[in-house]
């Protein structure tokens, strides 16, 4: 019986709890979502792998701890350094990787549609209520205001700019809102759509927008300098994400960098996408990640993301009382950044009423608003709570 | 209906007190009003800024159709009005030769660009220029 117990000691058995086997199951649920639901499976899919090695016992190999999880905090005992994941977390804990994604979805981002129809950038901020309406919710229940911050950029649909602000403002909770984040930016498809149909009429949705009109190469240069200039006066908070995202963007659109601008757009986000999953599912242990406090996060989250898109919807409408050219209401939801999904759900929710209605692209300009409108709530909130 | 009134009672009431409270001391209300504000007004010069961009650009564009042409083509140097039979005689044999070979041919025959000029800056920003392991152009 001895030899048996001494074997167990060894394998991952012996420590492991049911709050891991409980994190494994969410784990895996991730991956099959991603996989046979395609919900955002280019995150998912590490994020779930992730979790599945964050939540493997520690391992003692005579006496010594070898393969330790440990993200954050003390050196694994025995090994006398800190484990490859502690490195790889190093990116998200100090708000390396959220810049860098936003340098590469800079480089793919095409500012034509807000361009061509610049009054839809207000449907971009009009979604970030969302943000500031969780926040005094999460008072309420008692987080502590730069905690409560932290919970409430979840309602902005952005998975960098939530690890960014949580590194700063409440790095005990990052693991918790960043799942949620991501999950809620995958779960745009389910969620958004019956709150858009609740709030428009099948008149409102018939609604056929004016063409845009075409944009010049100069415009699209000079736009990222300015705004870049406009949105740091403002909160100078923003100037990393704001900074990142328009200089990608000036790669991409000054024509001489195009080596760069491919770069920046594919295998670089790809390698930051990959080891932000990867470090933030690990993140995610049964003792960080199961408390009561992540399961009111999550419904927080959900609150935020439920109003953002409400709150888009509800001021297009608004600007129709007041606009000659009618806009379509269903493009209020992109205003939450979740790029492209929003957009491409404003299109597919357009479609269902007319088969001809091609919204896409007008949903694009609200979409790219909303990175931007995010990142500035962002920047506004770590400089008024931090 | 006592479990609800319970309810109520533990978590619902603190928590709107709570909720009131902070709504007293202007902390929640703050946040919020900065944060909106804030956004807005910086979307808002956005908007003022996309449309100044826009209309300098249906600006330059209207000038560019300038009526007159002079205006903002510079002077050309004056045609022949009675070119000399023999120039006319070879430009016609030259056109009638380049179509009967593209003709047998099947190739189109179109003029190159022309080569450019280029300063030792723009030579050292090409890309061929840049590539570790390019091979060299071979004339």
């Amino acid at each position: 019986m001895e030899p048996l117990i001494q074997f167990l000691k060894v394998t991952a058995f012996w420590n492991l709890s049911w709050g891991n086997l409980l994190m494994d199951a969410i784990g895996v649920i991730f991956i099959y979502l991603a996989i046979k639901k395609h919900y955002e499976p280019l995150l998912l899919i590490p994020i779930g792998i992730g979790i599945l090695m964050g939540n493997v016992a520690p391992v003692t190999i005579a006496g010594n701890q070898v393969f330790y999880m440990l993200v954050d905090g003390e050196i694994a005992k025995g090994s006398g350094q800190y484990s490859v994941m502690y490195y790889l977390y190093f990116g998200v804990r100090t708000g390396i990787y959220p810049a860098l994604i936003f340098l590469g979805v800079g480089a793919m981002t095409d500012f034509s549609y807000l361009i061509s129809n610049p009054k839809l950038v207000l449907l971009g901020a009009a979604a970030q209520f969302g943000i500031f309406t969780t926040y005094t919710g999460a008072l309420a229940l008692g987080f502590i205001p730069s905690d409560a911050g932290a919970i409430g950029i979840i309602g902005g649909a952005d998975g960098p700019t939530a690890i960014f602000l949580s590194s700063i403002l409440a790095p005990d909770l990052l693991a918790p809102i960043a799942i949620a984040a991501y999950s809620y930016m995958a779960l745009v498809p389910v969620i958004q759509p019956p709150i858009m149909k609740l709030l428009t009429s099948k008149k409102e949705r018939r609604i056929r927008m004016q063409d845009p009109r075409p944009v010049s190469k100069t415009e699209k240069i000079i736009f990222p300098i300015g705004g870049f200039l406009i949105c740091t006066l403002i909160a100078p908070g923003s100037a990393i994400l704001i900074g990142c995202f328009f200089a990608g963007n000036i790669l991409k659109e000054s024509g001489v960098t195009e080596r760069l601008a491919q770069t920046a757009r594919t295998s670089f986000v790809d390698i930051i996408t990959i080891l932000v999953g990867l470090s933030v599912g690990c993140s995610a242990s049964a003792d960080t990640f199961l408390t009561p406090k992540s399961l009111m996060i999550f419904g927080l989250g959900a609150c935020s993301f439920a109003i953002a898109t409400a709150s888009g919807v509800i001021f297009a409408k608004i600007m129709n009382l007041f606009s000659k050219n009618k806009v379509n209401p269903l493009i209020g939801a992109a205003g939450v950044s979740a790029v492209p999904d929003s957009a491409r759900v404003a299109q597919m929710v357009g479609q269902e009423e007319d088969h001809q209605n091609f919204l896409l692209m007008h949903a694009m300009g609200p979409n790219v608003a909303g990175v931007i409108g995010s990142a500035m709530a962002a920047g506004i909130l770590w400089s008024i709570l931090g | 209906m006592q479990l609800a009134n319970a309810y109520a009672y533990r978590y619902a009431a603190p928590r709107m007190e709570r909720v009131l409270e902070l709504i007293e001391n202007g902390q929640a209300g703050y946040v919020t009003v900065m944060g909106v504000g804030g956004v807005f007004m910086a979307l808002l010069f956005l908007i003022l800024f996309i449309t100044v961009l826009g209309k300098a650009y249906r600006f330059k564009k209207l000038r560019g159709r300038s009526p007159n042409p002079t205006a903002h083509n510079p002077a050309q140097p004056p045609v022949e009005q009675n070119p000399s039979g023999g120039e006319t005689a070879a430009a016609l044999a030259v056109a009638l030769a380049l179509s009967g070979k593209s003709r047998r041919t099947g190739v189109s025959i179109k003029p190159g660009p022309a080569e450019e000029e280029l300063s030792p800056w723009k030579t050292a920003g090409r890309l061929s220029m840049t590539r570790p392991f390019a091979q060299p152009k071979r004339d």
